[in-house]
C-alpha cells in the first residue's frame, strides 16, 4: 500500500543479492586468508535455498537486460499489434480466440487482448523496465539517505536540526495521495504541450519523485547509528589523534554502517517493483504502449473472467521475483550474521 | 513527559502548516482550474468568472491560502454557500458540503477498515512469526515463512478482485464488501468488511512474521534470555516473560507508523472495493481537481502519520526504560 | 446531453480498476454486425416524431405484466451532482430529473425505444406563431407540487428566470439566448428573479393557465428546447434558492427521502402526483434506493452475480464496461437479462483547420485514420456502429453518407492519403495528436501512430491530462492538429450538433467549434436552416450540409456511434434504453413477482 518507505525499525531482516560484493566492504583490512567475507561466502554456498534464490534472481536481472536480444532470437517485439494485424487470432470481442489465452508455437505467452500484442515480449521488457526503475530508485535512495543521514549524525547541531525537520515533514507526507495529486504537474513543468512525453523524462522523473521520499527513512536510521558512533572510544581515539572528518567518516564509522545499509538497500528492491506496480495502477508512471510489468497485472486483473492466461504469466513471474529476492535476502542475512541462524 | 507531548505536538503543527501550503502552491503549478468543471458546458468567462466568486477562488494565490488559513481558526463567509464555522477547512468545490462533514462522514469507514485489518494482521503476524521462531528450522517455520512471503509479494487490486469473485460470487462464502456503521448493525459491519479486513491483512501479515520471527530469534539469543534459561527457568516461562518482551519495540514501532498510513485512507483497498472511506474520497479530490477537499483529506492523512508517530514515540518510552524522550 | 465534460473526468478517475472513459462514453459491445454468437440486436432507431394532444394525456401506456409495488435498487459510481433542476445539463444528472421534475415538453418513450416529443406539464407541445417566434404553451389540469400546491405557470416562468440566479452556473443557455437574443451577454438583460421583476419576454395567465414565450430569434424547436431539464417548473414560494440543490420539491411520481451526499438517496412516491396528469410516466415501484461509489466492474459484477437485493437493480447509468462484454453476451442467461442502444452523438477527431490549414491534408488524415482497429479496441462491433457522417442516427433527418469511403475500407487507406499528401506537396508532414491519458486511449494510440506511420505523416502523439483535457484542447490558440473528442445534441434536431461544433460565432476559449471551422457558407446554412419550421424539412437541408461540410472542409474525422449495453438484476421487470441519456429508463422499471 504505502510505496517505497521501507519500515524504519525493519533492520533486522533481509540482505542483499551477492554476497560476495556485499561482504567485501565489510573486510576493508582483509589481510587474513580467511577474511569474514570468506566465511559468509562458505557458509552461503552451504544454504541451498539461498544459492537457488540467488540464481532465480540473477535469472531475473539477466533477462531483463537480454530482452532485446532475447526478442530478435525469438521474432517479435512488445510494440506490435499482432492480434490486430494477422486475421485469425481474435474473436470479434478481442480476445484470443485459442484457448489459453492464444498460446501457441508462435505466441509462447499468448497474446495479449484488446490489442493483441505479443505477451512474451511484452513482459520481458515489462521485467526489464520495472527493474531498471526500481534499482536506480534503490540505489539513488540508498545513496542519498547515507550521505545526508551520516552528515546529520555527525556534523550535529542546527544541520541535524534541520535534516530532521525535513524528514519529519517527508515521513509525515500521505505519499500514495501526494503521488497521485501531483503527478501531472511534474509532467507539466517539464514537457511542452506540443510534445510528447517521452519515455526516459517518465521513468527519471519516477525514479527522482520515489528517491525524493524514500530517502527519509533511511536517513533518519543511520543519523541514530551515527550518533550512537560518534561517542564510541574509537572514533574518539580517533579525533584525538587528528583525523580528519572525512577520514573519520569514510574509515571509522562507514564500515560499521554497511551492514543497516546494505539491509536496507536490498529491502528497497522488492518494495519498488511492488511500489511502482502499485502506482501504475493509479495511473502515475508508465503507460501503455511503453510496456511496464505493473501495468500488465493490472490489465490482467480486468479481464481475468475472460483470458486468466494473461494474469496468470505477470503475475506469478512477480510472485516468483519477490519471493526468491526476499529468501535471497534472509540467506545472505544469516550468511553474514551466523548469530541468528535458521 | 508532558514537555514532550507539547514540543511534538507543537512540531507537528507546523509540518501540517507546511504541507498545506506546499499543496495549495503545487495544485496551481498544474494546468488546471477547478473552476471549469463547475462552469458547465458553455463556459463563457463571465460564467467562470461568476463561479470563481461563488467557490471563492477569485483572489490571488497568496490571498486565497490566507482566507483559507483564516478559515480554520476563525471560519469564513462564502458568495453562495454561506457561513462557514470554524474550524472551516472550506467548501467541496465537487459537492458543495463543508469538506470538514464530508470527512467526519467517510472517516468511520476507515477507521473500521484500519482498525479491523490491524487486528488481523496482528494476531496472524505476530502468532505466526512467534511460532516460527520457536520452531526455528522446522517444517512449520519453513511454511510459515514462505507463506508470508507469497503473500506479500501479491498486490490489493488483483487478490481483491479475485476474493470478491471466489468467496462472494463464486462460492457464496462471505458478503460483498460493504459499509454498515457499527451503532446500526454490528452484525452487518462485521460480514460486510470481512473480505477487505482479510485482503488487506493479508498484505501486512507476511510483514509482520518476517518481523517478529526475526525478533525473537534475535532476542532469545539475547544474554539475558540466556541467564534466565541458565538461572532454570523453563523454556514456555522465558519466552513469554521475557523474550517477547524485547522483541516487541521495533514492532510497535511499525505497527504505529502502518496504522498512521492506514488512517489516512487505504486508497487502492477503498477502491478495489468500493468502500466509501478518505481514500475514495481523496482518489475523487484529485480528479475532479477539488482543491479545499484534497487539502482536508491530505491533512487529514498526515495528521494521522504524524500523531501516531508521537504516540509511537511515548509508547515506545514506556515499554523501554533506556529510549530517553529527546 | 453533450458527452459531457463532467461525466468525461467522473469517469476517468484514476484508481478505480476499469472505471475509464471507454466504459463512460465508449463502452459498448455485443450483437450486430453479423456477429452471430453475440447475438445482433439491430438497431431500432429512436428517431422522434411530434405527438398530439392525445398523446399529451395521461395516464401513461401500461406495461403489459408490470404491477406496482417493491422497490429498485440503483447502482452508480457518482451521486448526481446536482438536483437543482435549473443547474442540470449533463445527461447523468437527468436521469433522477426524470423522476423528480417536470418540464412543459417531454418524451415519451415505447417499449422499443421510439420517441415522441408530447406536452408533460403542457397539454400538448405547444403552439407556434408563423415566425416561430411566439410559442404558447397551456397547462395541464390538477399538476401539484409535492406538498400540494397548484403549480402554475408562474412556477414555470420562476424556473426559467432563475437561470439568471448568480448560483446557477451549469444550465444549458438556448432558451436564455432565444429571449434575449444577446448572445454570450444574456446575463445583462435581466438580474433574476430575485429582485422582484419578471422576464419581459414570458407572459403568463394564470386563470388560463398558459405562458407565451416571445423570442428573440424564430426558433421552430422551441419546444424541444424546453423538454431539457434546465427549463423544469420550480416553484415560486418553496424556491430555497441556493441551498434547493440539495432538496429540490418534486412534482414527478417520486420525491427525496433521505440523500446522504455521494453515499446513498432514497426516493418514495410522492402522492401529490396524479397519473392523470402525466404521459410519460409508469411509476410502478414504491420506491427507489441508490447507492453510490460502487465502481463500473463492481457494480457489473454484483449485477451478474445477481444475489439478494442485487437482483432488484440497476445500473443508473453506467453500462457494461469493454472487459465484461464478452461475458456478458456470450452467456445466453445472461444476455437476457440485458439491453442496450446508441448513444445520442457522435465521437470523432477535431482537425484544428487553423493549423491544418490544407484540406487536402485534412482528408488525406481521414483517408488514413484507422476506424477499425480503434472500434477493436472498444471492443469490436457490438461496441458501435461506424461513423462516417457528423450527424448521428437519432437525428431528425439522418442520411447514412460515407464521402471517403470509410465504410468499405474501415482499416485506413495509407495508398489514398499518401497520393492527397503528395500532391498537396506535404509528404512527411509533422502531426500532433491530443488525446486524453486514458488506459483506452493510451491503446487507440496505438494503433492511430502505426496508421499515420503508413500514410506518409509524421506524428507526435501528445497525451493530455484527462481531468483537464476538455478545457486544454478548447483553448484556440492550442498547439494541437487533431484531437480526440465527442459530442451528442440537446434535442433530437440537427441544429444542437452542427451549431455548436461549426458555426463561426462558436469559436472561442472553452466553445466547442475546436476545429476552428469559421466558413461564411456554413455560418450562413446554419442561419437558414435553423428557421425552417417543418422538422423533417429541415432535416433533409441539414442532412445536406453535414454532407457538404465533410466534402467541402473536411473539419473532423468521424469514429464511432457507440453503442451501450446495460445489464440489470432478474427481479428487475421493464428495464430499457433511455435513448435520451443512455441510461436505464427508471421510471418505466418495476418488480417482478
Amino acid at each position: 500500500m504505502t510505496p517505497a518507505t521501507p519500515s524504519s525499525a525493519a533492520p533486522l531482516e533481509v540482505t542483499k543479492e551477492d554476497s560476495a560484493t556485499s561482504a567485501k566492504p565489510g573486510n576493508p583490512k582483509g589481510t587474513e586468508s580467511r577474511s569474514p567475507g570468506r566465511l559468509a561466502w562458505t557458509r552461503f554456498k552451504r544454504d541451498r535455498t539461498g544459492v537457488i534464490s540467488a540464481i532465480t534472481v540473477i535469472l531475473f536481472f539477466v533477462v531483463g537486460i537480454a530482452a532485446p536480444l532475447i526478442a530478435k532470437v525469438y521474432g517479435k517485439d512488445p510494440y506490435t499489434t499482432y492480434g490486430m494485424n494477422i486475421p485469425g487470432l481474435f474473436n470479434e470481442f478481442n480476445y484470443p480466440l485459442k484457448p489459453n489465452g492464444g498460446i501457441s508455437s508462435d505466441f509462447w505467452f499468448g497474446i495479449e487482448p484488446q490489442l493483441g500484442r505479443d505477451v512474451f515480449t511484452f513482459l520481458l521488457y515489462g521485467i526489464r523496465n520495472s527493474l531498471l526503475i526500481a534499482t536506480a530508485a534503490a540505489l539513488m535512495t540508498t545513496l542519498l539517505g547515507v550521505v545526508i543521514g551520516i552528515t546529520a549524525g555527525y556534523l550535529g547541531g542546527k544541520t541535524d536540526y534541520f535534516v530532521g525537520r525535513v524528514i519529519d515533514i517527508l515521513l509525515a507526507f500521505p505519499q500514495t495521495l501526494f503521488f497521485i495529486a501531483f503527478w501531472p504537474v511534474v509532467m507539466a513543468i517539464f514537457v511542452k504541450p506540443t510534445d510528447g512525453t517521452p519515455v526516459w523524462l517518465t521513468v527519471t522523473s519516477l525514479i527522482l519523485v520515489m528517491t525524493a521520499f524514500g530517502w527519509a527513512s533511511i536517513a533518519r536510521l543511520l543519523r541514530g547509528e551515527v550518533l550512537a558512533l560518534r561517542e564510541r572510544e574509537f572514533v574518539e581515539a580517533a579525533k584525538v589523534t587528528g583525523a580528519s572528518p572525512a577520514r573519520i567518516i569514510f574509515k571509522e564509522l562507514l564500515p560499521n554502517l554497511w551492514t543497516p545499509i546494505l539491509i536496507q538497500a536490498t529491502l528497497l528492491l522488492p518494495t519498488y517493483v511492488t511500489a511502482e506496480a502499485g502506482l501504475a495502477f493509479l495511473g502515475v508512471g508508465l503507460t501503455d504502449p511503453t510496456p511496464d510489468w505493473g501495468v500488465m497485472i493490472q490489465n490482467g486483473a480486468k479481464v481475468y473472467q475472460d483470458d486468466i492466461t494473461f494474469m496468470l504469466f505477470p503475475g506469478v513471474a512477480m510472485v516468483i521475483f519477490v519471493v526468491a529476492f526476499n529468501l535471497l535476502g534472509d540467506s545472505v542475512r544469516d550468511a553474514l550474521d551466523p548469530k541468528t541462524k535458521r | 513527559m508532558l514537555r514532550f507531548l507539547i514540543r511534538r505536538t507543537l512540531g507537528a503543527a507546523v509540518i501540517l502548516l507546511i504541507i498545506s501550503a506546499l499543496v495549495f502552491v503545487l495544485f496551481y503549478a498544474a494546468p488546471r482550474d477547478p473552476a471549469r468543471l463547475a462552469c458547465g458546458k458553455v463556459c463563457t468567462p463571465e460564467t467562470l468568472a461568476l463561479v470563481k466568486k461563488n467557490l471563492g477562488i477569485d483572489h490571488s494565490l497568496p490571498v486565497q491560502y490566507w482566507d483559507w488559513l483564516k478559515g480554520l481558526f476563525v471560519g469564513r463567509d462564502y458568495a453562495s454557500f454561506g457561513h462557514c464555522d470554524a474550524p472551516c477547512l472550506g467548501y467541496s468545490f465537487q459537492n458543495r458540503e463543508p469538506v470538514l462533514g464530508t470527512i467526519e462522514d467517510r472517516f468511520p469507514t476507515t477507521i473500521s477498515l484500519a482498525l479491523g485489518s490491524a487486528l488481523v494482521f496482528l494476531v496472524f503476524g505476530v502468532g505466526t512469526g512467534m511460532l516460527a521462531a520457536v520452531k526455528q528450522g522446522k517444517a512449520l517455520d519453513k511454511i510459515a515463512s514462505s507463506a508470508s512471503l507469497i503473500a506479500s509479494s501479491m498486490q490489493i487490486y488483483v487478490i481483491g478482485v479475485l476474493a470478491t469473485y471466489l468467496l462472494v460470487d463464486q462460492w457464496h462464502l462471505m458478503d460483498r464488501a460493504n459499509y454498515t456503521p457499527f451503532t446500526d448493525d454490528p452484525g452487518k459491519w462485521f460480514t460486510g468488511l470481512l473480505v477487505p479486513w482479510l485482503v488487506l491483512s493479508l498484505i501486512f501479515t507476511a510483514n509482520y512474521t518476517r518481523m517478529t520471527r526475526s525478533q525473537m530469534v534475535e532476542s532469545l539469543s539475547e544474554d539475558y534470555v540466556r541467564t534466565a534459561r541458565a538461572k532454570g527457568l523453563s523454556r514456555r516461562k522465558v519466552f513469554f516473560r521475557f523474550a517477547w518482551r524485547g522483541a516487541m519495540g521495533p514492532i510497535i514501532t511499525i505497527f504505529g507508523l502502518d496504522l498512521g498510513t492506514l488512517l489516512g485512507g487505504a486508497i487502492i483497498t477503498e477502491s478495489t472495493f468500493s468502500l466509501q472511506g478518505i481514500g475514495k474520497l481523496s482518489v475523487k479530490a484529485v480528479n475532479t481537481n477539488d482543491l479545499p477537499m484534497l487539502l482536508g483529506v491530505i491533512l487529514v492523512a498526515a495528521a494521522a502519520i504524524v500523531v501516531f508517530n508521537i504516540i509511537v514515540d511515548a509508547v515506545y518510552a514506556l515499554i523501554d526504560p533506556r529510549v530517553r524522550l529527546a | 446531453m453533450s458527452l459531457s465534460r463532467r461525466n468525461f473526468v467522473i469517469a476517468t478517475s484514476v484508481a478505480a480498476a476499469g472505471s475509464t472513459l471507454l466504459s463512460a462514453c465508449s463502452s459498448g459491445g455485443g450483437g450486430g454486425n453479423g456477429t452471430p454468437s453475440a447475438g445482433a440486436t439491430s438497431y431500432t432507431g429512436a428517431k422522434v416524431t411530434i405527438g398530439t394532444k392525445a398523446d399529451s394525456t395521461g395516464p401513461a401506456p401500461e406495461i403489459p405484466g408490470a404491477k406496482k409495488g417493491g422497490t429498485i435498487y440503483g447502482l452508480a459510481p457518482d451521486d448526481f451532482s446536482h438536483l437543482d433542476p435549473q443547474r442540470i445539463y449533463y445527461a447523468y444528472n437527468s436521469t433522477i430529473a426524470l423522476l423528480l421534475h417536470r418540464c412543459l415538453t417531454g418524451y415519451k418513450i415505447d417499449s422499443s425505444g421510439h420517441q415522441k416529443l408530447v406536452g408533460d406539464l403542457a397539454t400538448d407541445t405547444g403552439t407556434a406563431s408563423k415566425d416561430n417566434k411566439t410559442w404558447t404553451f397551456t397547462l395541464k389540469e390538477g399538476l401539484k407540487w409535492e406538498d400540494g400546491s397548484e403549480l402554475t405557470v408562474e412556477d414555470v416562468r420562476h424556473g426559467i428566470e432563475r437561470l439568471w440566479a448568480p448560483f446557477v452556473t451549469e444550465s444549458a443557455t438556448y432558451a436564455q439566448l432565444a429571449l434575449t437574443g444577446k448572445g454570450a451577454k444574456w446575463r445583462d438583460a435581466y438580474e433574476g428573479p430575485y429582485k422582484g421583476k419578471h422576464l419581459d419576454a414570458i407572459v403568463t395567465d394564470k386563470a388560463k393557465r398558459t405562458i407565451t414565450f416571445h423570442l428573440a430569434e424564430p426558433k421552430p424547436d422551441f419546444n424541444f428546447t424546453l423538454a431539457m431539464h434546465s427549463y423544469a417548473a420550480t416553484p415560486v414560494k418553496l424556491d430555497t434558492k441556493e441551498k434547493y440543490d440539495k432538496a429540490p420539491v418534486s412534482a414527478g411520481p417520486y420525491k427525496i427521502k433521505a440523500h446522504s451526499i455521494d453515499k446513498s438517496m432514497v426516493l418514495t412516491r410522492n402522492k401529490n402526483w396524479d397519473p392523470a396528469t402525466d404521459s410519460i410516466r409508469n411509476a410502478y415501484p414504491d420506491g427507489f434506493e441508490f447507492l453510490f461509489g460502487v465502481e463500473t466492474l463492481d457494480s457489473t459484477d454484483r449485477l451478474i452475480a445477481d444475489q439478494g437485493n442485487d437482483q432488484y437493480a440497476v445500473s443508473i447509468y453506467k453500462g457494461v464496461p469493454a472487459e465484461r462484454i464478452q461475458k456478458v453476451l456470450t452467456d445466453p442467461q445472461l444476455k437476457k437479462r440485458t439491453f442496450n442502444g446508441l448513444l445520442t452523438g457522435t465521437y470523432f477527431y477535431w482537425i484544428n483547420t487553423k493549423r491544418v490549414t490544407d484540406l487536402k491534408v485534412r482528408q488525406a488524415l481521414i483517408h488514413a485514420w484507422p476506424l477499425q482497429q480503434i472500434r477493436q479496441i472498444y471492443g469490436g462491433p457490438s461496441a458501435g456502429d461506424l461513423a462516417s457522417s457528423i450527424l448521428s442516427p437519432d437525428i431528425i433527418g439522418y442520411e447514412k453518407s460515407d464521402v471517403y469511403g470509410k465504410l468499405t475500407k474501415p482499416a485506413g487507406d495509407p495508398e489514398k492519403a499518401k497520393a492527397l499528401l503528395k500532391e498537396a506537396g506535404k509528404e512527411g508532414v509533422k502531426v500532433v495528436y491530443a488525446f486524453p491519458q486514458d488506459p483506452t486511449y493510451l491503446k487507440t494510440k496505438v494503433v492511430i501512430e502505426n496508421a499515420l506511420k503508413a500514410a506518409g505523416f509524421t506524428p507526435v502523439m501528445k497525451p493530455v491530462d484527462s481531468t483537464s483535457y476538455y478545457d486544454q484542447i478548447q483553448q484556440i490558440n492550442n498547439s494541437y492538429d487533431v484531437m480526440w473528442g465527442g459530442w451528442s445534441p440537446d434535442w433530437p434536431t440537427a441544429y444542437t450538433m452542427i451549431e455548436p461544433l461549426f458555426d463561426g460565432a462558436a469559436i472561442g476559449n472553452g466553445q466547442n467549434n475546436v476545429s476552428q471551422t469559421d466558413i461564411s457558407w456554413i455560418n450562413d446554412a446554419i442561419k437558414k436552416t435553423a428557421v425552417i419550421a417543418d422538422q423533417t424539412e429541415a432535416g433533409k437541408a441539414w442532412a445536406a450540409l453535414d454532407k457538404k461540410i465533410m466534402t467541402e472542409v473536411a473539419p473532423i474525422i468521424p469514429e464511432t456511434f457507440t453503442r451501450r449495453f446495460y445489464v440489470y438484476g432478474s427481479k428487475v421487470g421493464g428495464a430499457q434504453f433511455d435513448p435520451n441519456f443512455s441510461a436505464t429508463l427508471l421510471y418505466k422499471t418495476f418488480v417482478k413477482a
